[in-house]
C-alpha cells in the first residue's frame, strides 16, 4: 500500500528520499508494478521530474537514460530489431509508461527485451557514485538488491543484433527466446529467455564456437508448465543455428 | 496529499491518498468512460486515457503521477450531434467511423480504441494499417477480431488525406467492410432487413457513456468481496470473522452460518433447471481453489481486502479429485454429499456424476457391421475462458418499497430474478432486475454468479453493495467451457459412405454441474448430427453420442458460446480428416456426401431436447453445399491442396504450409422451450418505444430487432428507442443464449411489430376515410414514416401518434406478443484455414481463416459479419494457445490476460467472412442463428491444416508448438 508518494527535482533529493529506512521507499518509473503494489506500507519516489529520460547514440554507444520510456527507445533507436522486440515486450499503452529501468527491474525470463539487452551486454549505470555494473552481473543479484541507489543510464554498445522466439502466437510471451549481438571482431553473445525468473547469458565467445550446444545446456533445467526442457533444447538449438548463421551471413 | 489534475482542459484540484489509482480518481469524478477490466498488470487496456497525448493504462498509473500533465479522456473527444438548442462539433471522425465501420459490439473497449486512434493521428500523419495495429495492440478486444476497427481507421485516415470526404466517409466505408454476399434461396425484397444500418447503440458506446452495470454511484455503496478458498477440496472446521468484523469500515462478513442453506444451480437456464442442485451461495465445504468461503461488505476496497485478510479459516482438508477419468472410481473422493443435493435425470452424486448421456439413434452396430473401414480415436480439448473484457460486476440495493434491486451485468436477468428468489426468502415479486449494458459475455454471464452474494450483504447491511470481480477471480472462481476427452468411431465403406458414427463423451464440468448435462448434450446433438451418411444411411443414420460429465475439484464449467459444440467437432472434424487420409478421398467430396440435407430429419431430434421431451424437427435449409464452393474458392483450395509446390516455401526450407477444412452445424434455440417477449408502443411524433428482455451483449441484437420492427411499421430504426432490460418493465425473455434472439425474440419482436401495425392501419383508415370512401385497413401500407392507401391518399406516422394520443377516440396503440419455436433451424458452415509451420520447432503461425456461413437470411450483413469475425478469433484462441491448467494441488496456472493469451490487433492472421444466404421458412424474415457457429470449425481446421503442413496428427488442442513438433517426430517414426 502506498502510503507517500514523492516527486523530487533533483537526484539527490531522490536518493536521500530513497536511503530513508522507515517507511520503505521505493523508486517509481511507470508505475505499471508499483501502483499495484499491495503489501506493506511503502513510500515511493517518482523520478519523472529528473530529467532521467534521454537517450543518446554517440561513438558506438546507445545511452538510454532510465525513465525512458519503451516508447520512446523505439522512436529514437529506429533499429528494426530493437523495435521489433520492443513491440513484442508490451502492446502500446504500456510501451507509453513503461521504463526501460522498470523494466530491468521487473521483467522475467520470459521477457524478449530482457533477453535482448543481456545478449547485448547492457551496462547499467547507478548514482550516486557513477558505478557501472553490467546487467548480467547485475541480475542475479536483483532480488536482494537493497542499495539506496538508483539506476540512472542503461548503455548498450551498437553492435548487430539478432533476435528469434517461439511462442503459441506472434505475440504471446515466449516459451524460447533466443538474442545474438556480433560484435565487429568476431565476438558474440547469446542470450536465451522464455522460462525462468531471469534470461540467462548462454554463450560469450567467438562466432564460430558451438553456440547450438550452449545454448541446449542452457535450456537443460528449463521445465515448466509451459515446455518441457527437452522442447526448449531442441527448438532452442534450432533457433540459435540460425541466429548465427544469420549474423555470419551478414 | 493535495493535487491538481488537468482532465479534458479541466482543472481539478482535491485532496487524495498518495496511492489513489488514476483510474478511481476519474470514475470518482464521473469520467466513467474510462473502464476496468479487473486486470493487475495493465493487459487489458480498457482503462486508457491520454497523458500528454500518449495512451496510458490508468490502472497502472497513480494520480498522483498524473499531475503536471494533461489528461484526456473519452468524455472531451465528441459529443452527440445534437443536443437540442445546444449547438456541437459532434462526434469526432474517428467516433464516426467506428461508428460506421461497425467496429463497435459490447463497446467496452471501444473509448480505449478511439483515444488511442486520436493519440496516432496526433503523432503520424500518414499511418499503415500496421501503425493501427499497433497503436491498438495495448487494448484486448473480445468481440470484434479488430477487423472493422482497424478499417475504420484506415478509412478517416483517408478522410484526413483528403481521399474521401467526410460526407461520403459513412458510405465507403460501410461497403469496405461489407462481407462477400450469395443468395441461393431468394428472399422477398425488405427495406430494411437485410440492410447494414448502424448500431442503434453505438452512439453511446463510442462516446464512453455511463452505460454500464458499474457506472453508477448510489449514497453509501459499500464495496462487497468474496474470500476464496485457498485449497481445492475440504471441510470448513471452523470459521472466525470475528476480527473482521470489528475492523474500521467493515459492515459484514457473512460465512455459511450466517444465511440460510438452500441449494440451487448457478445455471441461467428456464424452469425447471435441466441439471442437479448442487450449489449453496456459502457452504461449510469447499470443492474447488476460488470457491466461496465468505462475504464481506466494507466502505472501500482496502477496507473489504483487510477483512478477508482477517478471516480465520481453519480446513480439514479432503483428497483432491483433478483427473475426470478417475471421477467414477469408486475410491474417487466424493465432492458431493450434502443431504440437499436434487437429482436431475441420470446424475448421481454417489458417482461424482453431474449428468448421464446415452443416445443410440438408428442400429450402430449393425452399421459398423456393415462398415469396410473402422476408425477410431482419442481426442481432448481443454478448460477455457470466456474472457469477457467488463468482468462480472452487480449492484444491490433496497429500493423505497424494500424491493430488492440487482443491477448487473447478465445475459439472464429473467432466470437471475427466478432462481434468486429462494436463494435470498424473498418472492419473486420483491425482486427487480436491472441490466444495463453488458460488456462482453460470450456464455459468461448466463450464469448467477455474483448477485446472490451481493444481495445477501445488501439484506444484511440494509445498503447498497457493489461487488465486482478482479481478472484473477475471473479465472479462479467464475465458469469456463467444459473440458473433455472423446473417443470417436466411426465406420465407413470404402467409397467413403458413413455406416455408423459413434462418440463418447467424457465431460469435466468442475466443482457445480451448472449446464453439466445441456452443454455435453449439444457436444453430440449438434457435431454428431452432422455426417448422417449417404444412400441407405442417409434416410437411416446410425449415430451412437454417449457422454459422462463428471465433477473434479476444479472451477466449475459453464455456458461458453458454442456451449459444448467446439468440443465436439475438434473430436469430429480431425477424425473425418484421418478418415479422409486414410482413405485417399477429397476432404471436400467426403464430407459433402455424407452430410445432411436439406428437408431432412435432424437425426437427434427424435432422441433428445436439453434434457426435454424430443419432438422431430426437418431440417428446411442446409447452404452448406455453396458455403464449400465459396470458402474454397476464397481460400484458393484447388491451387494448394494437394500441390507440394505451394506448401514449401524457398529460402526456408524449415518452413511447411498446409491448408485444411472442417464443416460445421449450430442449432437456433431451444425448440418448445425457451420464449421472449416484447411490447412496441407508439408515441405521438411517430416514434417507438420497443420493451425487450433480450439482452444485448454486443451481438447487435438491439439493433436486428428494431430492423425487424421497422421492416413491419415502415420506419427507420432512428425512430425506434429499444430498451432491454429491466425484469420491471419489459415483458419476459429467457435471455441472450442458445443463438436463440434473432429466431425467438425476433419473432417476438415482428409478432408484436404486426399487432401495433393492425391498430395503426385500421387508425390511418379512419383518418383518410370519407364519406364517399370508406377505406379499409387492407387497403393501407406502411413505409417511410406514412400510411398510404391504395388510392395514394395518406397520413404520416407522427399525424397518427397525434391523432390515438391527443385528438379523437384516444388510445395507446401497443402490441405485445411473445414466441415459442418448434424448431431450432441449424446454422451451417464451412470453415477454411491457412498455416505455415516451422518443421524444426513446431512453430505454428496461422495465416488466414476465411468462414463460408449459411444463417438463412442476414438481417444485417454488418453486425452479423462481426459476429462472425469476432467468433473466429475466439474460436483460433481455442485452436492455438488458451488452455487453463491446473497443478496438483488444483492451483490455477492462469490468473491473468498475460499468461491467458488472448489474439492482439497485431498479431492476427487475414480474416473473411461469406455469408450464404437461405430462406429459414420458420423465421418471419427467413433468418436463423449467427452468433455461435464461428466458434466450431476454425480449431479442427487449423489441426487439419497442420497435418497437411507437416503431417503432424494433432488430438490435443490448443495447437502449442510442442504438440506439434511432437506430432511432427511421431509421423516420422510412423
Amino acid at each position: 500500500m502506498i502510503i507517500e508518494y514523492l516527486r523530487p527535482n533533483s537526484l539527490e533529493e531522490a536518493v536521500k528520499f530513497l536511503q530513508r529506512e522507515n517507511p520503505i521507499t521505493l523508486p517509481l518509473g511507470g508505475g505499471s508494478v508499483l501502483s499495484k503494489y499491495q503489501a506493506n506500507p511503502i513510500a515511493v519516489v517518482d523520478l519523472q521530474a529528473l530529467g532521467l529520460n534521454r537517450i543518446k547514440i554517440e561513438k558506438g554507444l546507445i545511452e538510454i537514460g532510465a525513465t525512458a520510456t519503451l516508447s520512446e527507445m523505439e522512436t529514437v533507436l529506429k533499429n528494426d530489431v530493437i523495435t521489433d522486440v520492443i513491440r513484442f515486450q508490451a502492446g502500446k499503452n504500456q510501451r507509453n509508461s513503461g521504463t526501460i529501468a522498470g523494466l530491468i527491474n521487473v521483467a522475467d525470463g520470459r521477457s524478449p527485451l530482457l533477453t535482448l539487452l543481456l545478449a547485448k551486454d547492457a551496462q547499467l549505470t547507478w548514482q550516486p557514485g557513477n558505478k557501472q555494473i553490467s546487467l548480467e552481473s547485475w541480475l542475479p543479484q536483483r532480488r536482494d538488491w537493497h542499495d539506496a541507489q538508483l539506476i540512472t543510464k542503461v548503455t548498450l554498445p551498437e553492435v548487430m543484433i539478432r533476435f528469434d522466439s517461439i511462442g503459441r502466437t506472434p505475440k504471446d510471451r515466449p516459451i524460447v527466446a533466443i538474442a545474438a549481438a556480433k560484435w565487429p571482431m568476431g565476438k558474440l553473445r547469446v542470450a536465451i529467455g522464455g522460462f525462468g525468473g531471469l534470461p540467462i547469458l548462454a554463450f560469450d565467445g567467438d562466432v564460430h564456437e558451438d553456440v547450438a550446444k550452449a545454448v541446449d545446456e542452457a535450456y537443460s533445467s528449463s521445465e515448466d508448465q509451459w515446455a518441457s526442457s527437452a522442447y526448449r533444447r531442441e527448438a532452442g538449438r534450432k533457433l540459435a543455428s540460425r541466429l548465427v548463421q544469420e549474423t555470419m551471413d551478414k | 496529499m493535495k493535487i491538481t489534475l488537468n482532465i479534458n482542459g479541466k482543472k481539478i484540484d482535491r485532496e487524495i491518498e498518495a496511492g489513489m489509482i488514476l483510474l478511481d480518481f476519474l470514475r470518482g469524478e464521473g469520467y466513467f468512460g474510462a473502464k476496468f477490466g479487473g486486470c493487475k498488470k495493465g493487459e487489458c487496456g480498457a482503462c486508457t486515457v491520454l497523458l500528454d497525448g500518449k495512451s496510458i493504462n490508468s490502472c497502472s498509473t497513480l494520480a498522483a503521477q498524473a499531475q503536471g500533465h494533461k489528461i484526456n479522456t473519452i468524455e472531451g473527444v465528441g459529443e452527440h450531434p445534437d443536443q437540442g438548442w445546444k449547438k456541437t462539433g459532434g462526434l469526432s471522425l474517428i467516433q464516426n467511423a467506428l461508428m460506421d465501420s461497425g467496429g463497435i459490439q459490447c463497446g467496452y473497449c471501444t473509448p480505449a480504441m478511439v483515444l488511442n486512434a486520436e493519440a496516432l493521428f496526433k503523432e503520424n500523419s500518414n499511418p499503415t494499417e500496421m501503425d493501427i495495429r499497433d497503436a491498438f495492440s495495448g487494448i484486448l478486444c473480445r468481440c470484434t477480431g479488430y477487423e472493422k476497427p482497424v478499417k475504420a481507421i484506415e478509412f478517416a485516415q483517408k478522410v484526413r488525406e483528403g481521399k474521401i470526404t467526410s460526407d461520403n466517409l459513412e458510405e465507403t466505408l460501410i461497403n469496405a467492410v461489407l462481407p462477400e454476399m450469395s443468395t441461393i434461396t431468394e428472399s422477398p425484397v425488405f427495406d430494411h432487413v437485410g440492410k447494414p444500418d448502424k448500431k442503434i447503440d453505438g452512439i453511446k458506446l463510442v462516446q464512453g457513456k455511463p452505460a454500464y452495470t458499474n457506472d453508477i454511484e448510489l449514497r453509501g455503496m459499500l464495496v462487497g468481496k468474496i474470500l476464496h478458498s485457498t485449497v481445492a477440496h475440504a471441510l470448513i472446521k471452523s470459521i472466525d470473522a470475528s476480527e473482521a468484523k470489528g475492523l474500521k469500515g467493515v459492515h459484514a462478513v457473512l460465512t455459511w452460518k450466517d444465511i440460510p442453506r438452500v441449494v440451487y444451480s448457478t445455471a441461467g437456464q428456464s424452469d425447471p433447471i435441466p441439471g442437479p442442485l448442487d450449489m449453496f451461495s456459502l457452504d461449510n465445504k469447499v470443492r474447488f481453489v476460488g470457491d466461496r468461503v465468505a462475504f464481506v461488505a466494507a466502505e472501500s476496497e482496502e477496507n473489504a481486502n483487510a477483512a478477508l485478510a482477517k478471516i480465520k479459516v481453519e480446513y480439514e482438508e479432503l483428497p483432491i479429485l483433478l483427473d475426470s477419468k478417475k471421477s467414477m472410481d469408486s475410491d474417487a473422493p466424493r465432492l458431493h454429499d450434502e443431504p440437499e443435493y436434487v437429482n436431475f435425470a441420470d446424475s448421481d452424486a454417489t458417482k461424482n456424476l453431474a449428468a448421464k448421456i446415452r443416445i443410440d439413434v438408428g442400429d450402430v452396430e449393425q452399421g459398423f457391421k456393415e462398415a469396410d473401414l473402422i476408425f477410431e480415436g482419442d481426442y481432448s480439448v481443454p478448460k477455457v475462458q470466456q474472457a469477457h473484457i467488463e468482468p462480472h460486476v452487480v449492484i444491490s440495493y433496497w429500493d423505497e418499497d424494500d424491493r430488492m434491486v440487482i443491477r448487473t451485468s447478465t445475459q439472464v436477468p429473467f432466470h437471475v430474478r427466478r432462481i434468486l428468489a429462494p436463494v435470498l426468502g424473498l418472492p419473486i415479486k420483491r425482486i427487480r432486475v436491472i441490466k444495463p449494458r453488458v460488456g462482453g459475455g460470450f456464455g459468461g454471464k448466463q450464469e448467477v454468479l455474483l448477485e446472490d452474494a451481493a444481495a445477501h450483504l445488501t439484506i444484511a447491511t440494509g445498503k447498497p453493495i457493489r461487488m465486482e470481480f478482479d481478472r484473477e477471480e475471473e479465472f479462479i472462481a467464475s465458469r469456463s467451457r467444459h473440458p473433455m476427452k472423446i473417443h470417436m468411431k466411426t465406420g465407413v465403406k470404402k467409397d467413403g459412405t458413413i455406416t455408423a458414427n459413434e462418440m463418447y463423451a467424457l465431460s469435466d464440468t468442475g466443482a457445480y454441474g451448472c449446464h453439466a448435462l445441456t452443454v455435453t448434450g449439444n457436444t453430440g446433438q449438434k457435431s454428431m448430427a452432422l455426417y448422417v451418411g449417404d444412400g441407405k444411411y442417409r434416410k437411416k443414420p446410425n449415430i451412437r453420442f454417449y457422454a459422462d460429465i463428471v465433477y473434479t475439484n476444479t472451477p466449475p464449467a459453464g455456458a461458453f458460446r458454442g456451449y459444448g459444440v467446439p468440443q465436439g467437432y475438434w473430436a469430429v472434424e480431425r477424425h473425418m480428416e484421418k478418415i479422409v487420409r486414410a482413405l485417399r478421398l477429397d476432404p471436400l467430396e467426403f464430407r459433402l456426401k455424407n452430410a445432411l440435407r436439406s428437408e431432412e430429419l435432424q437425426p437427434f431430434s427424435t432422441s433428445w431436447s436439453e434434457g426435454r421431451e424430443p419432438r422431430p424437427e426437418v431440417v428446411h435449409t442446409v447452404g452448406l453445399e455453396q458455403c464449400v464452393l465459396l470458402g474454397s474458392k476464397a481460400i484458393d483450395w484447388q491451387k494448394k491442396y494437394d500441390n507440394p509446390i505451394w506448401h514449401t516455401i524457398p529460402g526456408k526450407p524449415y518452413l511447411r504450409k498446409g491448408i485444411g477444412v472442417a464443416m460445421v452445424m449450430q442449432g437456433t434455440a431451444i425448440p418448445y422451450l425457451d420464449m421472449g417477449g416484447a411490447s412496441l408502443k407508439m408515441n405521438e411524433d411517430g416514434s417507438f418505444n420497443l420493451l425487450i428482455g433480450a439482452t444485448d451483449l454486443g451481438t447487435g441484437s438491439d439493433t436486428i430487432l428494431a430492423q425487424m420492427v421497422g421492416e413491419v411499421i415502415g420506419v427507420p430504426i432512428e425512430d425506434i428507442i429499444v430498451y432491454s432490460s429491466d425484469t420491471d418493465f419489459t415483458p419476459f425473455d429467457k435471455g441472450a443464449y442458445a443463438s436463440s434472439t434473432t429466431y425467438i425474440s425476433g419473432t417476438a419482436v415482428t409478432k408484436a411489430a404486426r399487432i401495433v401495425a393492425e391498430r395503426i392501419k385500421i387508425r390511418a383508415a379512419d383518418m383518410l376515410s370519407t364519406k364517399e370512401h370508406l377505406v379499409s385497413p387492407e387497403e393501407i401500407s406502411l413505409k417511410d414514416r406514412i400510411a398510404k392507401c391504395n388510392d395514394g391518399k395518406q397520413v404520416t406516422l407522427q399525424e397518427i401518434g397525434y391523432n390515438s394520443l391527443h385528438h379523437n377516440n384516444q388510445e395507446q396503440i401497443m402490441g405485445v406478443a411473445s414466441y415459442v419455436a418448434p424448431s431450432s433451424p441449424p446454422p451451417f458452415a464451412a470453415q477454411f484455414a491457412e498455416v505455415t509451420v516451422d518443421i524444426e520447432t513446431g512453430k505454428l503461425v496461422v495465416d488466414k481463416l476465411v468462414m463460408a456461413v449459411d444463417a438463412g437470411k442476414i438481417v444485417n450483413p454488418i453486425t452479423a459479419s462481426g459476429q462472425i469475425e469476432g467468433g473466429m478469433v475466439q474460436a483460433l484462441g481455442y485452436a492455438v494457445c488458451e488452455e487453463m491448467i491446473y497443478d496438483n494441488k488444483g492451483q490455477a496456472r492462469e490468473k491473468d490476460l498475460v499468461d491467458y493469451h488472448i489474439f492482439r490487433a497485431d498479431e492476427m492472421p487475414e480474416l473473411k467472412t461469406i455469408f450464404v444466404e437461405t430462406y429459414e421458412p420458420t423465421h418471419p424474415f427467413g433468418a436463423k442463428a449467427v452468433a455461435e457457429i464461428p466458434m466450431d470449425g476454425v480449431a479442427p481446421a487449423v489441426g487439419n491444416a497442420i497435418l497437411d503442413a507437416c503431417g503432424a496428427e494433432l488430438y490435443e488442442n490448443p495447437a502449442t508448438p510442442e504438440r506439434i513438433l511432437n506430432g511432427i517426430k511421431e509421423m516420422r517414426v510412423k
